[in-house]
């Protein structure tokens, strides 16, 4: 009798959905951008005060050919860096002694607690206070937000920690160094990589919510705000666009590529 | 009788709960010997292991290896650590890192000079037929090849002795016997010494020029067996079947299974 062999579901061909294709990604949103410009077009002659789109457009050429643009966007974002830096330095010592001691743990959860619940806006004016209408606001603003989920982050990520790899790096003698950078980083990458994005995405806003707020001359909330004394909706817009080219542009030309990279083993061919 | 791995009278309990792992252990275990340690699940087998690699320090009893003490009364002893093989249940490799990049994190954390890491990994990967997968990631490697990356490692740093922690009970049957061949070869061809620890009787057999027999935990030796048999061996010899059903009937008493026996 000849043995007819029959394909497991996972084995036969696949076809593959057409809407999982990226094309489609892209072209989904495409369309959801056309739909909002479209809208503005038909809509904005029925306003007094909404700019048409050549008019954004317009106003977008000339900032863009002006060197102080990019003095503010980079000012912005030097202010941001110091302010995750410091953040998630703190973040990691105490998450450290939280990993070291239930008892530091037990100690700092307050801490992160309130560090947490705490609204935004209130720590950006608190520090203002504070620190006065200086770069220091800023970073610590940015630090103090950031600051708690970095430390919920971290200590998913010791959670995750296999003790059986542990194991086998000290058989092996591996030293502290080696530990941490072959065993527990990799390790802990997808919490790493989360921290860092939660906290890069929540520090921007509080960078430019701490500009707005202290009367700073320059940097993005500065702009905001210049653009708001004088109404000009046009250069809002212009400034709003541009923060979304310096916050996208580093999620696909920074962390997308560098996580792509720390990752590769996972999705080599199964 | 060149003892060199000798454990005396060695104890250990858990620090947290001060349940006995395992009880006045007595072994020696000569160089380039193939023992094997025999008994049930939870009879402490795999501390003995971890005593031996240093993980864990004994609370009593002396540990020696090629006459330097390790440990000396429940103190570690201040001297070279001594370079160990492991190979665990599971190949214990790190996902994130090839092939060849695991074994050069052996070579680096055991002090071999960087200029030889190449030369080293590639004679070995050779040894084991390996040498394709050099640059691989272990996630796209079978079972069967992941325990063998495991065994080169082990081998590449030149240890002193190889623990070996039931390292094929989770291959299916035909891999396991596969590498359980190859190992010999390999033992045979480079000399070294190796610990097994196993719960299975057949396979402690067919290996092990001497055989520790375990009780249940607390784990206490309580019977050496040489296997004279001459090498190569098969695994469905007869004669390893004799061995392996007189050993049952030692086994079994001591295990405490014939509180339930089943009718044999």
């Amino acid at each position: 009798m000849g043995a007819r062999v029959e394909l497991t579901p996972e084995f036969a061909p696949q076809t593959i959905r057409r809407w999982d294709s990226p094309i489609y990604q892209y072209l989904l949103s495409a369309v959801g951008v056309g739909l909002v410009i479209g809208t503005w077009f038909a809509v904005h002659p029925l306003t007094r005060f909404l700019p048409s789109p050549a008019e954004v457009w317009a106003e977008g050429a000339i900032l863009v050919s002006q060197p102080e643009t990019y003095a503010s966007v980079l000012l912005s974002l030097r202010r941001l860096l110091v302010g995750l830096f410091v953040g998630f330095s703190a973040a990691f010592l105490v998450a450290l002694a939280g990993r070291a001691s239930s008892w530091w743990q037990r100690f700092f959860s307050v801490y992160v607690y309130v560090a947490i619940t705490v609204p935004s806006l209130a720590v950006a004016l608190f520090c203002l206070m504070i620190f006065g209408l200086t770069e220091v606001s800023v970073y610590v603003s940015v630090a103090f937000v950031v600051f708690p989920f970095v430390v919920v982050s971290l200590h998913e990520g010791f959670e995750s920690l296999d003790a059986r790899l542990h194991d086998m790096a000290r058989v092996y003698r591996l030293g502290l160094v080696q530990r941490l950078r072959h065993v527990a980083i990799p390790e802990m990458a997808p919490s790493l990589f989360g921290a860092l994005r939660n906290a890069y995405a929540l520090g921007w806003k509080i960078v430019v919510v701490t500009e707005v707020f202290s009367a700073q001359q320059n940097g993005i909330g500065a702009e905001y705000n210049r653009a708001y004394d004088f109404f000009a909706l046009d250069r809002l817009v212009v400034w709003v666009v541009f923060f979304l080219i310096v916050v996208f542009g580093v999620e696909f030309g920074v962390f997308r590529p560098w996580e792509r990279r720390v990752f590769r083993w996972r999705d080599a061919r199964t | 009788m060149d003892d060199y791995i000798r454990i005396e009278n060695l104890s250990y309990w858990y620090r947290d709960t001060g349940v006995p792992a395992v009880r006045d252990v007595d072994l020696t275990v000569a160089k380039g010997e193939f023992a094997c340690i025999l008994g049930p699940s939870g009879c402490g087998k795999s501390t003995l292991l971890n005593i031996l690699s240093g993980l864990f320090t004994p609370q009593r009893g002396k540990v020696t290896v090629d006459q330097h003490a390790l440990f000396e009364d429940g103190r570690r002893v201040a001297s070279e650590p001594v370079a160990c093989g492991y190979m665990f249940q599971d190949a214990r490799l790190l996902p994130w890192r090839t092939v060849g990049q695991n074994i050069a994190l052996a070579l680096k954390a055991a002090g071999f000079p960087e200029n030889t890491w190449n030369e080293i990994i590639r004679s070995h990967l050779q040894m084991l037929r390996l040498e394709k997968y050099e640059s691989a990631w272990p996630m796209n490697l079978s079972g069967g090849q992941r325990a063998r990356v495991a065994i080169a490692r082990s081998l590449a740093i030149k240890p002193a002795f190889i623990l070996m922690d039931e390292p094929f009970s989770t291959l299916d049957e035909v891999t396991g016997r596969f590498l359980r061949a190859e190992l010999l070869d390999l033992w045979e061809r480079t000399g070294v010494t190796i610990v097994f620890v196993t719960h299975s009787i057949r396979e402690a057999v067919y290996l092990s020029d001497h055989l520790y027999l375990m009780t249940a935990g607390p784990g206490e030796v309580f019977g050496r067996e040489t296997i004279d048999l001459p090498r190569p061996r098969q695994y469905e010899d007869p004669r390893l079947t004799e061995i392996e059903g007189r050993l049952v009937n030692t086994v079994l008493e001591k295990w405490g299974y014939f509180d339930h026996k089943e009718p044999m």
